[in-house]
């Protein structure tokens, strides 16, 4: 009986162990194991440009060199960006998400202007602020919605917004930052319309008259001003300040530490503000405080 | 001792032009010698200059190059964008920053890209908007604030152009470059580029030298890197410097001075001039006054030389002279031995000569083939030689000298002959071949030419005679015989030219008596077609004439073609109009081709004068038959008419017209025969395409005829080019060219056609005359474009566009240019073809006169066209010739004009303005028809055109007038319609019988004085009206009443047909059938200028309008009816908009009320 039980015991902290075991398998050790690590990224403005550079893959890429490990894109949508981290379906309404099932677990870190969503928050752990955002209200330059004028007080330039959006129609994409319901968008009278194909074509589809007017995050919304000038106006903000930060599987604490890190190293040699300057100069300019910048000359 | 005197003076006169050559010498040496260091000195001036120069040049053009710079800096898209992106409302915290950044990157990619020799030109650059503050800078981290600029009061918005200046600092001088910046033609800041003074002292640095740039007020010295003030650094500063100034220039710190060769060369634009100074060594140049002292030791050392020797050859001399004079005592005596000896032989030889002179002249005497003779002055021979004894019959001479005793009277037949001979000799003391009939020994007669000579002894009198006998006879028959061909030839020769005279009055009286009837029947049929007909008669009445003009155009053909071989055409020499004269054949076949779904082309170099000498009818039926010909062989594409100016010397202008199509072409080995006559390229052409095959011979010889040249280029399967040239006579007075108003050139005009053979010519033709122009080949491009011009702030004035793209119809072009607010001020010109242009009007409500043009294009219309369009107002309609003289006129019924011209349109418009008078009006488009219609109906009046396709408008007065003539009334009064204003051509037409003339393009205003003048008392009443009718149209107490009236009066409908619904569905089922149709037709006949016509459809839909009670409808038509009466187009236009609304409310009100959709039910 005695020995029943201390097998019984054994067979526990051996079902454990391996159970700890499986939880570390993608973790940093297995990542320098496998000898590479794989980097979910969804091609979009230009932190994955979609022609293998980008801010995120170029950020990744260093890190992978700083692991020295190989790099590997893998390509994949925002539906689908979470579950091929964690490995599980899910379903979100607005802020609320829920697990519905398995899925094969595809990559190691998500890296491709993720915003930091709270219901994101639930699933994954993201690693310190990577990257400056906001969502704009973008419209065609001949619209009849006008640009507000800024107040100083970023809730009185949200609400000028959204009392100008009754009766109009405006593209969201659902399950992203970009989802209406995140902003109370219909609660003001806007007619919101599913935009399902990729985020660099909402700017166009607004040219195009698919619709009045899109959310945009406002990296994206810098490259659509620089792409389409004269035919696109920036209305204002539907939301406060927000980031962007990459994503690890929440049993990925060494992976994750490591990358703060390296995070960490290439702010302070400078690398960072580089690939900053590379891909998106003007957001310097506009988020100076987060960039730690205190004036505009010193840049 | 007198030799010794003589040889010491010889001595001396040579010394002394000995040394006077050497003082010369030496003088000249000096003077070149000078010269040379002179030259010298110059040369390293220029040299000096040269370097100056190329310095100033460098420095202009690194000026200009930076003006370049800041001119690309103003069209660059960053700088337009943030604007763009301000004006959209846009601020600083949502978006607009980041066109700031565009901005400065691109500022930041000048500052590091511009380099010389590796140095950046450019130290900073900076925007600053209109209150001075900065909005872009590239300020580099090491500028101090303490270099605080003033921006605001730098800002000049009066200048276009970049320009550059001097900005001072407490110490030195900063170099700027500026230009204002405009957007939307509002100054919205300006551009200033810091230039860096390093890259313009290593552009200018050379060793020795100080660079200033110097306005008014202060002269800016370049010293190494830094701007700085002269002052500080040189006293005695020159205010004015002269040419190629050298002067003192003095170092303030040092005490050094220095010689300089100063340049000063101003700045274009800037008020600053370049002073560029190099170091001048006045040393440099060799001492002058060294040569000539060397120069002359020199010489006064070979003057000592040279005395020493003179003195030891003069002695010498003396003993030579001695020596020599007896050698030449020698000498002659030999001399006269040898010219003894000389003579001697000449003389032998002079003496064999004549021997032998002798016996050749006794061998010619004796041997000659012609009789040689010597006579005494009293008629006997002296001597005579073998020929002419045997001439004479004689056997010797000693018989023939002992038998002439008297050749008077022996040897010649006739003595008259004889003393006739001696006569001549006398006078002339030779006579030549002379003929006359001699007598032999046996009295035989002969014809002989005697050539006789007198010769006078040394006292100079009569000696005797000379002479040759030659026997003629057989040279006598020979002319006998000859005379009598010669008479013979004359007589073929007398009765080819009856026949040809007979064959050529055979083809005019044949070409009467077959045209007459033919005329007979072609009138005949045109009448019929225009009478009551069913569709079957008609068809056939049509076939029938299609059939009697092909025939009558063949007899044509033949007579011209037997005229050109008789050599009896004529050509005229008349002024007329070439534009006129090609768009009028143009014009003529535009349907045809338009038919076939051809496009046809016609392009004329504006440079070519429009009024100019030749044979107009010649000239039209040449061009006529080629594009006949393009038409008949093309089954698709185009055809181009392209008229091209070639040459002009001595007041003669060459032109070569060309006609080319995309056809069938023909085979190069068929090329040489085409233009015989009744030949085709092949037979199988012949069976297929038809045709007689004499067009293009007659065309030929026409065009040869007229001083040109014919020819074609083609090949099977690929079209064919046909193309002639002309030589024609400008008029001496002045030569004329297309009227093109002055506000319209520099215009920008856009073109869009998917024709491009047609876009490529209507572009050249406005480039020719001042219009800068583009193309398009399509509706996207072309509104791509018109936007483009806009942003680059050069927008389009008009945009000319096919109605009919592939890949947009006019509406959709006009509909998205017109709702874009930067392009939608651009005016729109259609293109129509001319056989769509009812179709487009059932398209189109809202055409213009000056928003459409019908191809093929007249140019004239077009230049009028594209005026309208920019400059005037655009819903002005047709121009109206609105009566000077208030005359009107009361027509009786049935008063008949007939109108004789061949061009479509002329008939068109004339027929209009008789008809609105009140006239029955016919219409004649051949010569031969005019004579058919006139001997079948009675004319109160003929309008009679010059230029007719089968004989001229002299020629039917002619026949109208003679004697002989059948028409009806040989002496009807006939108006001459011409185009020539010359006298002469005025002075003809009175001459062959004509009463008037009246002069194209006709006005009405002309035509009522004309009719006024010839028709007064024939029925005919005349009045004037107290006042013009102003908006007679409209009936004022009907236009009051006209807001009561119902739209739709279905009470009134009901009483009018005996309460049936069922007839009065029925009656509105057809109106509404039946109207929109209706009124296109009232539209189309609006813009053809035809009020009768307009008059006549508003009557009859009047009529209907109360039946269907459309009382408002109705009310409105009665006032368009009014309109058209009065000739009032400008109410007209209104009248008919407001019908097509009018229509719209009857037809809305008819659905509402739901009549028509009851059912019929049993009538009361």
């Amino acid at each position: 009986m005695y020995n029943r039980k201390i097998t019984k015991l054994m067979l526990l902290f051996f079902a454990i162990f391996l159970a700890a075991k499986s939880i570390y398998a993608f973790d940093l050790t297995d990542i320098k194991k496998r000898g590479v690590i794989r980097h979910l990224g969804v091609p979009y403005a230009n932190f994955v440009t979609g022609a293998g550079d980008g801010f995120s893959v170029d950020l990744v890429k260093l890190f992978a060199k700083y692991i020295n490990v190989k790099y590997e894109f893998v390509k994949t949508d925002w539906k689908h960006v979470i579950p091929d981290l964690i490995g599980k379906k899910i379903e979100v309404k607005g802020n609320q998400v829920k697990i519905i099932g398995d899925s094969p677990i595809k990559g190691d870190i998500i890296a491709t202007g993720l915003t930091v969503l709270d219901w994101r928050k639930k699933l994954v752990s993201y690693s310190s602020p990577v990257f400056p955002t906001q969502i704009w209200l973008i419209s065609r330059s001949d619209s009849k919605l006008t640009p507000i004028k800024p107040t100083g007080d970023i809730s009185k330039d949200i609400l000028a917004v959204l009392l100008k959006l009754r009766g109009m129609s405006v593209l969201n994409v659902p399950a992203t930052c970009l989802d209406a319901s995140l902003y109370g968008i219909k609660e003001y009278g806007a007619k919101v319309i599913d935009f399902n194909k990729n985020l660099n074509e909402l700017a166009p589809a607004v040219i195009n008259g698919k619709a009045d007017a899109t959310l945009l995050d406002v990296p994206d919304a810098l490259v659509a001003l620089e792409k389409f000038p004269g035919f696109i106006k920036v209305i204002g903000p539907l939301s406060k300040r927000q980031v962007m930060a990459c994503a690890f599987r929440k049993d990925a604490a060494e992976l994750k530490r490591t990358f703060e890190e390296f995070l960490d190293k290439i702010k302070k040699d400078g690398t960072y503000i580089k690939l900053v300057k590379k891909y998106y100069p003007a957001v310097l300019d506009y988020y100076p405080d987060f960039f730690g910048y205190g004036r505009k000359g010193d840049r | 001792m007198t030799d010794k005197n003589f040889f010491a003076k010889l001595r001396e006169s040579l010394l002394l032009i000995a040394v006077s050559f050497l003082v010369v010498f030496i003088g000249i040496l000096v003077f070149f010698n000078y010269r040379a260091q002179v030259s010298l000195e110059k040369a390293y001036t220029e040299r000096i200059k040269s370097n100056i120069k190329n310095r100033v040049i460098a420095l202009s053009y690194f000026f200009t190059e930076r003006k370049n710079d800041l001119n690309e800096l103003c069209v660059a898209r960053s700088i337009s964008s943030f604007f763009e992106n301000k004006a959209l409302g846009m601020s600083m915290e949502y978006g607009l920053r980041a066109s700031l950044l565009s901005i400065q990157r691109e500022f930041k990619y000048l500052l590091t890209s511009k380099k010389l020799q590796g140095m950046n030109i450019y130290q900073r650059i900076v925007f600053v908007d209109p209150s001075g503050k900065i909005l872009v800078d590239t300020k580099p981290k090491y500028l101090h604030e303490s270099n605080y600029i003033n921006w605001k009061q730098l800002l000049i918005k009066e200048r276009s152009e970049p320009y550059f200046f001097f900005y001072k600092t407490h110490n030195k001088y900063e170099l700027f470059f500026s230009v204002p910046y405009f957007f939307k033609n509002k100054y919205v800041g300006q551009i200033f580029i810091h230039i860096n003074p390093k890259s313009i002292y290593k552009l200018l640095s050379l060793k020795d030298t100080f660079i200033f740039f110097k306005n008014k007020e202060h002269t800016i010295y370049l010293n190494k890197n830094v701007f700085c003030d002269a002052q500080d650094f040189f006293l005695r500063f020159p205010e004015k410097l002269c040419r190629d100034s050298k002067f003192l220039l003095m170092l303030k710190q040092h005490p050094k001075q220095c010689f300089v060769i100063a340049t000063s060369t101003p700045i274009k634009d800037s008020g600053y001039s370049i002073l560029i100074m190099h170091l001048y060594d006045k040393n440099a140049g060799l001492k002058v006054w060294l040569y000539p002292l060397s120069l002359s030791f020199l010489a006064i050392l070979l003057f000592i030389g040279l005395f020493i020797s003179q003195r030891i050859n003069s002695q010498n001399l003396v003993l030579k002279t001695k020596l020599e004079e007896s050698t030449k005592y020698q000498r002659e005596i030999e001399q006269k031995n040898i010219e003894l000896q000389n003579e001697i032989k000449r003389r032998k030889v002079l003496e064999e000569r004549l021997r032998k002179s002798e016996e050749k002249y006794r061998s010619i005497f004796e041997n000659a083939l012609v009789g040689i003779f010597q006579l005494r002055i009293d008629g006997t021979f002296i001597a005579v030689n073998p020929k002419l004894v045997s001439l004479l019959g004689f056997d010797n001479p000693e018989e023939l000298l002992d038998f002439y005793t008297d050749i008077s009277s022996q040897l010649f037949v006739d003595q008259r002959q004889s003393k006739e001979l001696l006569k001549l000799i006398k006078e002339q003391n030779f006579v030549d071949k002379f003929e006359a009939k001699l007598r032999k020994k046996d009295g035989t007669e002969f014809w002989a030419a005697l050539s006789v000579r007198l010769v006078k002894g040394e006292d100079l009198k009569a000696s005797h005679f000379e002479g040759v006998l030659v026997d003629i006879s057989d040279r006598k028959n020979m002319e006998e015989e000859l005379k009598e061909i010669n008479m013979h030839l004359q007589e073929a020769l007398i009765r080819a030219e009856e026949a040809s005279t007979a064959k050529t009055e055979f083809l005019a009286n044949m070409s009467h008596e077959i045209r007459t009837p033919m005329n007979g029947i072609i009138g005949m049929l045109s009448l019929l077609k225009d009478t009551e007909l069913s569709d079957e008669q008609r068809h056939f009445c049509l076939v029938a004439l299609n059939s009697a003009n092909s025939l009558l155009a063949l007899l044509n053909d033949i007579l011209d073609l037997s005229k050109i071989e008789a050599g009896k055409l004529e050509l005229e020499e008349l002024e007329f109009d070439i534009y006129e004269l090609i768009e009028d054949s143009v014009m003529a076949m535009a349907v045809s081709a338009q038919q076939k779904g051809l496009e046809l082309i016609n392009y004329i170099d504006p440079i070519i004068p429009v009024k100019v000498f030749g044979d107009p009818v010649r000239i039209k039926q040449v061009l006529n038959n080629l594009i006949g010909n393009a038409i008949k062989f093309t089954h698709k594409g185009e055809i181009v008419v392209t008229t091209n100016f070639v040459s002009q010397r001595d007041n003669v202008l060459t032109i070569r017209i060309a006609v080319k199509d995309t056809g069938i072409g023909i085979p190069k080995e068929k090329h040489k025969k085409l233009f015989e006559k009744f030949t085709q390229a092949e037979t199988t052409v012949a069976r297929k395409y038809g045709g007689s095959g004499l067009g293009l011979s007659i065309s030929k010889h026409l065009v040869e005829l007229m001083g040109g040249e014919i020819g074609v280029f083609s090949e099977q399967g690929k079209g064919s080019e046909f193309w002639f040239t002309l030589p024609l006579k400008l008029p001496q007075d002045r030569v004329e060219h297309l009227d093109v108003p002055e506000k319209i050139k520099g215009l920008h005009v856009l073109v869009v056609d998917d024709n491009i053979t047609f876009l490529k010519h209507l572009v050249s033709f406005l480039k020719g005359i001042g219009i800068r122009a583009q193309g398009e080949i399509s509706g996207v491009l072309a509104i791509s474009e018109l936007k483009s011009a806009f942003l680059i702030k050069d927008p389009y004035h008009v945009v000319i566009v096919d109605y009919y793209l592939n890949d947009m119809h006019g509406d959709v072009f006009r509909n998205q240019v017109k709702s874009n607010s930067d392009i939608c001020d651009t005016s729109i010109v259609f293109t129509v073809p001319y056989y769509n242009l009812s179709e487009l009007l059932h398209r189109e409500q809202s055409i213009t006169s000056s928003n459409f043009l019908i191809k093929p294009v007249s140019f004239r219309d077009f230049i009028s066209t594209i005026t309208d369009a920019v400059f005037e107002d655009k819903d002005k309609p047709y121009d109206i010739d609105l009566p000077k003289e208030d005359v009107d006129l009361t027509v009786p019924k049935g008063i008949r004009i007939l109108v004789v011209e061949d061009n479509p349109i002329n008939q068109e418009v004339l027929k209009s303005m008789l008809k609105n008078m009140g006239f029955t009006v016919d219409i004649a488009s051949t010569g031969g028809e005019a004579l058919t219609l006139l001997e079948n109906r009675d004319y109160k009046l003929v309008f009679m055109d010059i230029q007719l396709p089968d004989m001229d408008g002299y020629e039917v007065t002619k026949i109208i007038r003679a004697n002989t003539s059948e028409v009806k009334n040989p002496k009807v009064p006939i108006i001459a319609l011409t185009a020539h204003a010359m006298k002469e051509h005025q002075t003809k037409a009175f001459e062959v019988g004509m009463d008037d003339y009246i002069p194209k393009p006709v006005g009405v205003q002309d035509l009522k004085k004309v009719v006024k003048k010839w028709l007064r008392g024939k029925g005919i009443e005349f009045s004037k009206q107290d006042e013009r009718r102003e908006c007679a149209g409209l009936d004022e107490d009907l236009q009051n009443k006209f807001e009561n009236l119902p739209i739709f009066d279905l009470d009134g409908v009901l009483e009018r047909l005996a309460n049936s619904k069922k007839i009065a569905r029925k009656a509105l089922h057809t109106f509404m059938k039946v109207t929109p149709s209706r009124m296109q037709e009232l539209k189309q006949e609006f813009l053809r200028h035809n009020a009768q016509r307009v008059k006549e459809i508003a009557h009859t839909m009047k009529g209907s309008s109360a039946t269907v009670g459309a009382e408002r409808l109705r009310a409105l038509l009665q006032q368009i009816e009014k309109a058209a009466a009065s000739n009032n187009w400008k109410i007209l236009r209104k009248l008919i908009d407001d019908l097509y609304n009018e229509y719209d409310l009857f037809e809305k009100e008819i659905q509402k009320g739901g009549f028509l959709d009851e059912k019929d039910s049993k009538d009361k």
